[in-house]
């Protein structure tokens, strides 16, 4: 299970005429995933909901509006020594806030995660950052994420540098 | 560290204020027609009622906002003033904004609309006949219109219509607009319309298929933002002081608590329109007299588009 919190940056790619102005808002996002291997790779599918705040006004007036989405991705997961960096690839389902305009897109979001706290001899708390990239048929969003994550490891897991188990 | 945490904080007071700041406002104007009259001398059809109040209230009230307004109306017995909403006064008013800094411009109109080969179209003055004949070539259509602005060079346009049938110009764009041209359907016993808030989906998940189709198939779109107090297939209806979409749009200042979403003492075009929506459905749409047809009922309809823009300030 895992929080985000983080920014997102967005500007229209669609109108060739005209000069859009990106703009910066903030972005939540609550996930579940799972993690399948426990070799140098692994497989990791992550699904969960997304919120994209509408972006601050621009001198013309106008603003990127928010919107809430559903996400599934899946993607390879590296371990090097302390830290796990992956690469999602998926699908959000998006609604604009406060329409009935419904819309889709693919994205993309690197990522990385390092224990930091041991919880019992299954559980830890990871933290990491993401960098979604959102690619949408009518604008362009990128962002940064702090990731907080609590994961299950099925077998003893302990981490030394993340603290003893009591 | 300490330097870095300042940093940190700091960029986050400057990103929350910026988020919620607003900008000093731009050059705005407004460019409002307004068509009570088709044929002089006559009392009701094809004449419209209200359509001169509408046009009037919302130029008052964009006047109030600091708007630039231009407002034409055709509400009298004399076919040169009258002419002033004529299809060709509005290409030019539009064509006329080329040779100034016109900024932000807001369309609006109020007057018949109309539907032809799945196509819509706006009626102003001139485009009814004396024997009531729709004349195709004085209507016009939503590519009409786009293209006059574009032609001139105008980048931030919202289009406000409150006529029939104004739903067909309204572009989804990147989006499915789960609204259906018609919204009101009957019930089961055929005797009564209901409401029954027909969006195209039950569930979110049930919009995946088209948006994934409407994703592939995206090309372009406008980036015009444009609420249409109808579907494509609905009539827009007047009652009261004003039309029943344009109440609710002079409404909108008034009751800051409801339409004012994001609380930012701003009402911005999608604020406008799901304010409009629920107005609309809550007191026309499911009022105490039962409609006796299905084309009764209707619901606005706002562009897809991934902008929105600032219109007024509450009060």
């Amino acid at each position: 299970m895992a929080v985000t919190g983080g920014l997102a940056v967005t500007a229209e790619t669609d109108y060739d005429s005209f000069i859009t102005v990106p703009a910066t808002s903030a972005s939540a996002s609550v996930q579940a995933g799972l993690v399948i291997g426990d070799g140098l790779w692994s497989a990791m599918i992550q699904g969960g909901q997304s919120y994209q705040a509408s972006t601050a006004f621009t001198t013309e007036w106008y603003r990127y509006r928010g919107f809430y989405s559903l996400n599934l991705a899946a993607g390879p997961r590296l371990r090097f020594r302390y830290l796990d960096a992956y690469l999602l690839g998926g699908g959000m389902l998006a609604r604009y806030d406060l329409s009935f305009s419904y819309f889709f897109f693919p994205y993309l979001e690197p990522g990385y995660c390092l224990p930091i706290i041991n919880l019992g001899d299954h559980f830890t708390i990871e933290l990491g950052l993401a960098a979604p990239v959102y690619l949408r048929a009518d604008s362009f969003s990128a962002g940064l994420r702090a990731v907080a994550t609590v994961s299950y490891n099925e077998d003893k897991t302990q981490f030394l540098w993340a603290g003893k188990n009591r | 560290m300490k330097w870095l945490r300042f940093v940190a904080l700091a960029s986050m007071v400057i990103l929350v204020l910026s988020a919620c700041a607003i900008p000093e406002e731009p050059t705005r104007t407004a460019l409002v027609f307004g068509v009570a009259t088709y044929r002089e001398g006559i009392i009701g059809y094809p004449n419209l009622s209200l359509t001169d109040d509408d046009a009037e209230d919302m130029a008052t009230m964009l006047k109030a906002q600091s708007w630039d307004v231009s407002e034409a109306i055709a509400n009298t017995n004399d076919p040169s003033l009258n002419s002033v909403a004529s299809k060709a006064a509005i290409k030019n008013a539009i064509t006329d904004l080329q040779s100034t800094n016109a900024g932000l411009v807001l369309f609006y109109y109020s007057g018949h609309g109309f539907e032809y080969g799945n196509e819509s179209f706006l009626c102003p003055y001139g485009s009814i006949t004396t024997g009531n004949q729709l004349l195709l070539d004085q209507m016009i259509s939503k590519n009409e219109l786009y293209a006059w602005f574009e032609n001139a060079g105008i980048e931030d346009v919202v289009i406000i219509l409150d006529s029939c049938n104004s739903g067909g110009f309204v572009e989804a764009g990147a989006t499915i607009d789960s609204i259906p041209p018609v919204f009101g359907k009957y019930d089961e016993t055929g005797e009564y319309y209901i409401t029954d808030g027909a969006v195209a989906y039950s569930w979110f998940v049930d919009s995946l298929t088209d948006t994934v189709k409407s994703f592939i198939s995206y090309s372009n779109s406008s980036p015009f933002v444009v609420i249409s107090a109808a579907g494509a297939g609905e009539a827009s209806w007047e009652g009261g002081n004003n039309g029943i979409f344009t109440a609710a749009i002079l409404a909108s200042q008034e009751k800051t608590s409801t339409a004012d979403c994001d609380g930012n003492g701003y009402i911005d075009t999608t604020e406008l329109f799901i304010f409009c929506a629920e107005a609309i459905n809550a007191g026309w749409n499911t009022r105490g007299t039962i409609p006796t047809s299905n084309w009764d009922v209707f619901f606005p309809h706002l562009s897809g588009t991934a902008r929105e823009y600032a219109l007024w300030a509450t009060k």
